[in-house]
């Protein structure tokens, strides 16, 4: 073969430089030359034989990307790109993750003043945490649309059974992966949901010994710890990734050997024609799927930064601290359900018996339900029962919420609500200037302070939901229903059994030190049966400098 | 007659050979996952957090009132007696109980049911826990579900001025520590937290008194 300054001496410089660059730039497509590629920016048909094929045959990147797709599913339905979407997600999960490790250590002593570091201190890193975490929500949610999707069109019907069971792997593995995240930023969110996460290992069924190691696997030691944190930590930035690359590529695989399923109306019933796809109806990946993944990627980097900037703040609540589970502990969204079932039944039951069964009844699911049509029409039960299971899980996770099973006495529950352990409220969010010292009722209004009256206002609605009034007495509040039960009297609301009779309550707000405010909110509930003694004598007391932005205990 | 799916030719040499190594080879991967979990499970002595933990006589909390928090320790200490009518809003019998209970039990911190912490809420005039709402009498007695069972305790020993032991808690029927009643010249008192006994299964207290939600 000629070298380059033969070629030199045969068409002078720049022609031979041309045809230089036309050869590296085929080398590095794996077949396209400057022509083929410029072809396509102007949308020319491809020359034959086509050369936008060998990519796929001859290059790494695309060889496990179809040639083609079925026109019929480039369109947004039936796919919604959610796999796609998916896989982004984890992509971007991977990037923003190691940034975040760059700043962070796996140690109790250093965990949660590294995330502090990243919020104040590293450039972006407020973002690029909000953008993590962002992310893993938002990649649940991609995820189970995308199963509910491939149940709804029946996708998951012969011969395509096995790329179910493999979604359902990579479900479970993005759950994982998403709640072992949790634990990291080693605040008290964190270690209850985690805590109550491994506790339940210690009810597996058989000896006594099993659950008891299965529990010291994951913690680490009796109680959560250094090794605890560290082992959370591998298994998130490491196995599960590790894990979850392996099986999406036998997904992907087999997404690939049977093809995209057409919608269900598309084809014949009993019929599967995602493979075979006829000359006119494909559109190629080059340039029209890439094109198309090129759009999906800028406009869902520009969704979740946007979301990340304006819309989503990744809470960080006070360092994890073991002796304390602060009241209104929650599970995270996506695992309430959990907490709610928790509430009512065994843990045995619930954590060994009704999960796993759940979990398997979907993994074979498709290995039993054989009916032939993917038709809607036909599959009435198949999607009814569907939207059943969506029913019972919202219901379920609003069982997960404190509202239910878990509501403290009402003193406690207004506290919480004005001014809580954990997160954020009204009252919190109050600027400094605008907390002026002084004594306030419910409901008060002050004059050109919107803040500390919205503030107030929220006082008088958490109130009326936990207050009644005495018969005979003109309290403010709904007559008190007073019944009987188990040798108690109790005073109900339409809201609640548990509701305070004539209560007094007042917010205080003094100045504490220099910069430094109190805010005092005091219960004063005069027992109706006994007078001279107090049903309910309660003060919560908070502290906020001039210059936090958050409330300091 | 159609051909069998698979054949039945007999075993080679080879063919069992293969079978052999493979099985050696299962065997193999067996003991190095036992090895991988012994290798993973965590060291650290028994009792590690715990220890004993002596508490002055002064720091007991008078009888039927609020229970008093050794956050060290992990555990409640609570002064029961239901023989006194004062009493009786705090520690009262239901039905399946007989005996009185009188005396000082240590109880650990830990809610039976998933590992939170619970905590006393005087309002209740109970223990309830934040995370999936089990409850519980001042003895740790369940008054509500989830919890499997009622709360665990801790041994404690009476000891007097020269840390003499006067009095040890004793087991009841089912192995849980009985409160101690404080005998006379009791200065302080000792908590083994390296001796906890889970609490027993009764019946919920709200099913004997009808009051379940």
């Amino acid at each position: 073969m000629a070298t380059f300054v033969d070629q030199v001496r045969e068409m002078g410089l720049k022609q031979a430089t041309i045809a230089k660059v036309d050869e590296a730039v085929e080398r590095f497509t794996s077949g396209l030359n400057v022509n083929d590629v410029r072809g396509m920016l102007r949308g020319d048909e491809p020359r034959r034989p086509n050369p936008r094929l060998r990519p796929h045959a001859d290059g790494f990147w695309l060889h496990i990307r179809p040639s083609f797709y079925h026109t019929e599913v480039t369109h947004i339905y039936p796919t919604f790109r959610l796999g796609w979407l998916s896989t982004f997600m984890f992509v971007w999960e991977t990037i923003t993750g190691i940034f975040l490790m760059v700043f962070y250590t796996p140690s109790p002593d250093a965990a949660y003043s590294d995330i502090w570091n990243i919020l104040g201190n590293v450039p972006l890193g407020q973002l690029m945490r909000n953008l993590h975490r962002f992310g893993a929500e938002v990649m649940v949610v991609v995820v189970a649309l995308h199963m509910l999707r491939t149940f709804i069109t029946g996708s998951y019907k012969h011969p395509r059974q096995f790329t179910w069971f493999t979604g359902m792997i990579l479900l479970v593995l993005t759950l994982v992966l998403s709640f072992s995240g949790y634990l990291l930023p080693w605040d008290q969110l964190a270690y209850w949901a985690v805590t109550v996460a491994v506790s339940a290992a210690e009810a597996t069924p058989g000896p006594e010994v099993i659950g008891t190691n299965i529990n010291l696997l994951l913690r680490g030691a009796p109680v959560i710890g250094a090794g605890g944190l560290l082992r959370f930590y591998l298994l998130h930035v490491l196995l599960l990734p590790l894990l979850l690359a392996i099986f999406f590529f036998v997904h992907y695989y087999k997404v690939v050997i049977h093809g995209h399923s057409l919608p269900p109306g598309r084809e014949a019933i009993g019929e599967d024609t995602g493979k075979r796809v006829p000359r006119d109806e494909r559109t190629y990946f080059l340039p029209d799927i890439a094109t198309s993944e090129l759009m999906w990627t800028a406009l869902t980097t520009l969704f979740l930064v946007a979301g990340a900037i304006w819309f989503y703040n990744a809470p960080l609540e006070r360092q994890a601290n073991p002796l304390v589970t602060p009241l209104h502990v929650v599970a995270p969204w996506y695992l309430a359900w959990s907490q709610g079932r928790l509430k009512l039944a065994d843990k045995v039951f619930i954590a060994f018996i009704f999960i796993p069964g759940l979990a398997t009844a979907f993994f074979v699911m498709p290995y039993f339900e054989v009916g032939k049509s993917r038709r809607y029409a036909h599959r009435r039960v198949g999607l009814t029962v569907a939207m059943l299971f969506i029913a019972f899980m919202w219901v379920s996770n609003w069982m997960g919420s404190p509202e239910y099973l878990v509501q403290s006495s009402p003193e406690q529950e207004v506290s919480q609500e004005l001014l809580p352990q954990e997160g954020h409220s009204v009252l919190k969010g109050v600027p400094y200037e605008a907390l002026e010292p002084g004594t306030y009722q419910p409901g008060q209004v002050i004059e050109g302070n919107p803040h500390l009256t919205k503030a107030l206002q929220e006082f008088q609605a958490a109130m009326r939901r936990r207050s009644c009034a005495l018969p005979g007495t003109d309290s403010p509040y709904e007559t008190c229903r007073i019944q009987e039960r188990g040798g108690q009297t109790t005073y109900a609301n339409s809201f609640t059994n548990s509701a305070m009779p004539n209560p007094e309550a007042v917010l205080t707000i003094d100045d504490y030190q220099h910069n430094m405010r109190r805010l005092v909110l005091s219960f004063e509930v005069p027992n109706p049966e006994d007078s001279g003694t107090m049903l309910y004598d309660f003060e919560r007391t908070a502290y906020r400098h001039e210059l936090s932005n958050y409330e300091e205990d | 007659m159609a051909e069998a799916a698979v054949s039945n030719g007999g075993m080679t040499r080879r063919e069992f050979l293969y079978y052999i190594w493979g099985a050696s080879m299962a065997l193999f991967t067996a003991e190095i996952t036992g090895l991988i979990i012994w290798f993973a499970l965590p060291r650290f002595q028994e009792g590690e957090f715990g220890g004993t933990f002596t508490v002055p006589a002064d720091q007991v909390p008078e009888k039927n009132a609020a229970p008093r928090d050794f956050p060290d320790g992990r555990f409640w200490l609570v002064n029961l007696d239901t023989t006194t009518d004062q009493g009786q809003e705090r520690m009262y019998l239901v039905n399946d109980e007989a005996e009185p209970i009188v005396g000082v039990a240590a109880i650990y911190k830990v809610c039976t049911h998933l590992g939170c912490i619970y905590s006393w809420i005087p309002a209740n005039d109970r223990f309830e826990c934040p995370c999936h709402g089990s409850k519980y009498r001042l003895d740790g007695r369940r008054i509500e579900d989830p919890a499997p069972r009622s709360l665990d305790r801790f041994l404690i020993a009476a000891l007097d001025a020269n840390n003499e032991v006067l009095a040890v808690a004793e087991p009841d029927s089912n192995g849980v520590f009985k409160p101690l009643p404080l005998p006379e010249g009791t200065v302080s008192i000792r908590v083994d937290t390296g001796s906890r006994v889970d609490g027993a299964s009764q019946p919920l207290i709200c099913e004997l008194r009808d009051s379940c939600p």
